[in-house]
């Protein structure tokens, strides 16, 4: 078996979209158990993001990475609930790109990396009002909450949101990272979150140490 | 007594002029120092061209216009991607934002190669704006050439330049936004040689229409917007393939028709630099936003291309203006020995910067800046 799953992480690797769902078919028809197969797309999406940091590849091939996991999970999911197998996310995650801003294309690479990666996301989209960030951690008993924004206009709802953490009393167990374009040391200051990530790569890394799950 | 225009001119011919010259890209930030809604500086010619007069008397001008003062809202109508404006899709007094969707589709590539860039362009138009009545396309491009004529006309007369008056994307950039960054991203891998082909008809198309605008409007120079088509989103192999054609093409016919190439340039371009020395000496100008290092980039395009940034949105907002004079003086000193320099904002100024960030910046690029 660990020369398909290392079969399947090298056609991820390297971006071979047919060969990936291919191998997914034929492993989950052989009766391989749907955790196994998981483990080595996740991988797969790993090393992606390793060279990514590396400078060896670039945005596209990680959304495209991505986009290879996602459609496997397509064929797995149902596998995995017959199996009555449980798939242990590293911890939840509550995302959104706050109130006022409405771009989403770096929140949902975070989104794809972080859910490559084994974390359980809940996306709340764009213009999300503080209050709507705070219910769902609590609804979820989130362990990070990621606040998105492309426009300096994100800056104070990102720090509102940061308030409303305090104000309902989860700022202690839930860490708050914040990201997007102009977000930097400074505006992570300003906004009181506790990270700030500069790409997806570092969100991921940020994520697992935040969590202790590095 | 040396004009604004004679200084822009020199720094753009890579000369030295008596001082660095000021150019932000001010925009909606004169709707904030002017006190009128985004809604009136969108849409509202008479507002808006008056919120220019006030900045611009109230900052006490700058050198060159980046685009003319005139309202955007018009112009983002006739952008092929959805853009939310305040009055309309949002409240009166916030920021225009793309809201990017996948409008454009799979089979939309055909229909390119089969009518061209430009007829597709006319349907398409009507997907993103049910209620518009098919005779009014034109009279919305002319209404625009109009104000952008006006505009420049206005300034010019007391020798201040406007750098723009033609507008072209990148053709990666925008049909990215047309299909969505995604759904554009899948297709790269899925069908390459499908998107190249259609990407070489896009970009004669919109080079021509970028051109037409310019020589009915005016300006120095004809924009090329890039972001998502450097390699702070694509390997170099797929900006060589789908990117770096289109934009040679561009400036070399925006060149050969007597302007300037103005690339304007968001994200991190440093490892692109290279391509950027091999355009034609003194005829480029290239703008940063703060995420390309300026820095390298005078070092790799010294006495080849005028230089413009880098002033950040993230600085002029919660910054000092200590901290915005400190960053200018770091740039002069940097970027401006043997000319070839702007001091400008990175991207457009930020709408929402202190009033005292921007003047600490006005100041110190008129004192810092001198070359003498």
């Amino acid at each position: 078996m660990a020369d398909t799953s290392e079969q399947l992480t090298r056609a991820i690797l390297e971006l071979r979209e047919e060969e990936v769902l291919q191998l997914v078919r034929q492993r989950l028809a052989a009766g391989e158990a749907p955790l196994e197969i998981i483990a080595a797309l996740r991988q797969g999406v790993a090393e992606v993001g390793q060279k990514f940091e590396k400078g060896e590849y670039f945005l596209t091939e990680l959304i495209m990475a991505g986009k290879i996991f996602k459609e496997a999970m397509v064929d797995l999911e149902p596998a995995l609930e017959r199996s009555r197998q449980q798939s242990q996310a590293l911890g939840t995650v509550v995302i959104g790109t706050v109130k006022g801003d409405l771009h989403d294309i770096g929140k949902n690479i975070v989104i794809i990396m972080l859910r490559s990666a084994g974390f359980l996301v809940h996306d709340l989209g764009i213009d999300v009002p503080p209050q709507t960030f705070v219910n769902k951690v609590r609804e979820v008993n989130a362990d990070l909450l990621g606040l998105s924004g492309l426009l300096t206009v994100s800056f104070n709802p990102m720090k509102e949101t940061v308030a409303a953490m305090h104000a309902a009393g989860l700022r202690e167990r839930c860490r708050i990272m914040i990201g997007g374009g102009p977000t930097d040391e400074r505006v992570r200051a300003y906004t009181g979150a506790d990270y700030v990530g500069q790409d997806a790569g570092q969100a991921v890394r940020l994520a697992k140490a935040a969590l202790g799950v590095a | 007594m040396v004009t604004p225009k004679e200084r822009v001119l020199k720094a753009l011919n890579l000369e030295t002029p008596d001082r660095v010259p000021l150019v932000p890209q001010l925009q909606q930030f004169a709707a904030r120092y002017a006190g009128i809604t985004m809604e009136e500086h969108l849409f509202d010619t008479e507002k808006c061209a008056g919120a220019f007069d006030v900045t611009w008397r109230g900052l006490g001008g700058w050198d060159a216009w980046v685009m003319a003062p005139r309202p955007e809202g018009f112009v983002n109508d006739l952008r092929p991607i959805p853009i939310a404006q305040p009055g309309r899709e949002l409240p009166p007094d916030v920021m225009y934002q793309v809201h990017e969707k996948p409008i454009m589709t799979v089979d939309d590539y055909e229909r390119i190669l089969d009518v061209g860039y430009k007829a597709f362009l006319r349907d398409y138009f009507f997907r993103l704006h049910p209620d518009w009545q098919s005779t009014t396309l034109h009279e919305r491009a002319v209404l625009i050439r109009d104000l952008q004529k006006a505009a420049i006309a206005k300034y010019e007369a007391q020798n201040v330049p406007t750098l723009v008056g033609g507008i072209a994307e990148t053709p990666f950039d925008e049909i990215s936004q047309m299909r969505s960054f995604e759904e554009f991203t899948f297709d790269l891998f899925r069908r390459p040689d499908l998107v190249e082909r259609v990407l070489r008809v896009v970009t004669k198309d919109i080079t021509d229409t970028a051109l037409r605008m310019a020589k009915g409007a005016g300006g120095l120079a004809v924009w090329i917007a890039g972001l998502r088509s450097s390699c702070a989103f694509v390997s170099p192999a797929q900006f060589e393939r789908f990117v770096w054609p289109s934009i040679q093409y561009m400036v070399e016919h925006i060149i050969d028709a007597g302007f300037y190439a103005y690339l304007h340039l968001d994200q991190d371009w440093t490892k692109n630099l290279p391509y950027l020395r091999s355009l034609p000496r003194g005829k480029c100008l290239v703008h940063f936003d703060g995420w390309t290092d300026i820095f390298k980039a005078k070092e790799v395009l010294r006495d080849h291309m005028c230089i413009m940034g880098d002033v950040g949105p993230t600085l002029l907002t919660l910054g000092s203006p200590d901290e915005v004079s400190q960053y200018c003086r770091k740039l002069i000193d940097g970027l401006a020995p043997g000319g070839g320099f702007l001091l400008g904002s990175g991207c457009e100024l930020a709408p929402d910067a202190k009033r005292e960030n921007v003047e600490a910046m006005f100041e110190t690029c008129r004192e810092y800046g001198a070359y003498s």
